[in-house]
């Protein structure tokens, strides 16, 4: 029997990821299965760490998603509206919980504990393959982020090697400042902890910009400040800029 | 004959590092204006027209903002985060 304030209708399961597929009679096990539960603002619903023991989905409402870092800082993951899940692929990490989930306003959730939603996989083998689907879709933005996160830190080591190389060796020209000793891409490579293909790569996209211009052995800095704001990881350039004259 | 405009007297064409080195409490005039040219290693290969330009910022008021605060007139904190520097290439 599904306890709480109220039984929700299936319908409220409608456009859920993990139920898509399932016909009118695995719609009403699945309520059948589920608890409600009022939650009051700030309340919070599942901490960081703690055993998975349900799987959740807000009905009404806003659930905020927080991940306490080493230094003790919050960084908020995601805010949860009505139809959407929460905590749901916990079921399948070792680690418990990877978030705080709080509720941002006062709202109902609905929830279905761990072992029952196994249950309800084995009976309707489409939730099971629902919640695959979401996982994948999961690792892929993991993995998008990865890289992202990887090829910043690339690019940033190589900026911060050419700033340091214009600081101790740069020559002003009229065109920029230009590194007054040769170095192959390969050389800057090697100091950087990265590849040549790597290295040319990263440097074409900054010739392409306009930011620094090299031939076979040498570099010049077309944009001084847009390689330190690389490497120092300054705010990106504004998107169209209006023609700033100087003044 | 002057190879270099004199530091002491801000103009466009100062390169940064040398106003800094001549006056190190004008970079709160680029700190105000949520500039990293203090401490920044390419202050010496660009004129303050220049620094003007890659934040997108009117260069005769930076240099008028650098003579009154060489005049005394320094700006205080707090100053505001490094704001993002101009994009396209600059029209002449």
């Amino acid at each position: 029997m599904p306890q709480g304030p109220f039984r929700p209708d299936p319908s409220v399961l409608h456009g859920m990821a993990l139920f898509n597929g399932l016909d009118a009679a695995g719609y009403a096990d699945a309520i059948a299965q589920a608890r409600t539960r009022r939650i009051v603002r700030g309340e919070v619903i599942f901490t960081q760490g703690a055993p998975c023991d349900a799987c959740h989905a807000l009905i009404d409402g806003r659930v905020k998603i927080q991940q306490g870092g080493a230094d003790g800082g919050q960084a908020v993951l995601r805010f949860v509206g009505p139809g959407e899940m929460f905590g749901t692929l916990a079921m399948f990490m070792a680690g418990g919980y990877p978030a705080d989930a709080v509720a941002a306003t006062d709202g109902v959730e609905i929830l279905w504990d761990t072992p029952v939603l196994r249950a309800l996989m084995l009976r309707h083998p489409v939730v099971a393959l629902n919640a695959l689907e979401m996982l994948g879709g999961r690792l892929q933005e993991m993995q998008v982020r990865v890289r992202e996160l990887s090829t910043a830190r690339v690019e940033r080591r190589i900026a911060n090697t050419l700033v340091r190389l214009a600081r101790q060796a740069g020559r002003r020209t009229e065109e920029g400042v230009e590194i007054d000793f040769p170095i192959t891409r390969q050389e800057l490579g090697e100091m950087t902890g990265t590849t040549l293909h790597t290295v040319s790569r990263v440097m074409s996209g900054w010739e392409a910009q306009g930011i620094v211009e090299g031939g076979r052995q040498h570099v010049l800095v077309r944009k001084p400040h847009a390689l330190v704001a690389l490497a120092e990881d300054l705010p990106p350039p504004r998107p169209a800029a209006p023609a700033a004259t100087g003044g | 004959m002057q190879p270099r405009p004199d530091p002491g007297l801000p103009t466009r064409d100062s390169l940064v590092s040398d106003i800094l080195d001549a006056r190190p409490a004008l970079g709160a005039v680029f700190l105000a204006r949520g500039m990293a040219c203090p401490g920044c290693a390419m202050s010496g290969f660009m004129t303050v027209g220049e620094a003007a330009e890659s934040y997108g910022l009117p260069a005769g008021e930076l240099v008028d903002a650098l003579r009154a605060a060489a005049a005394g007139d320094v700006p205080a904190g707090p100053f505001p985060p490094t704001r993002p520097h101009a994009s396209a290439e600059v029209t002449p």
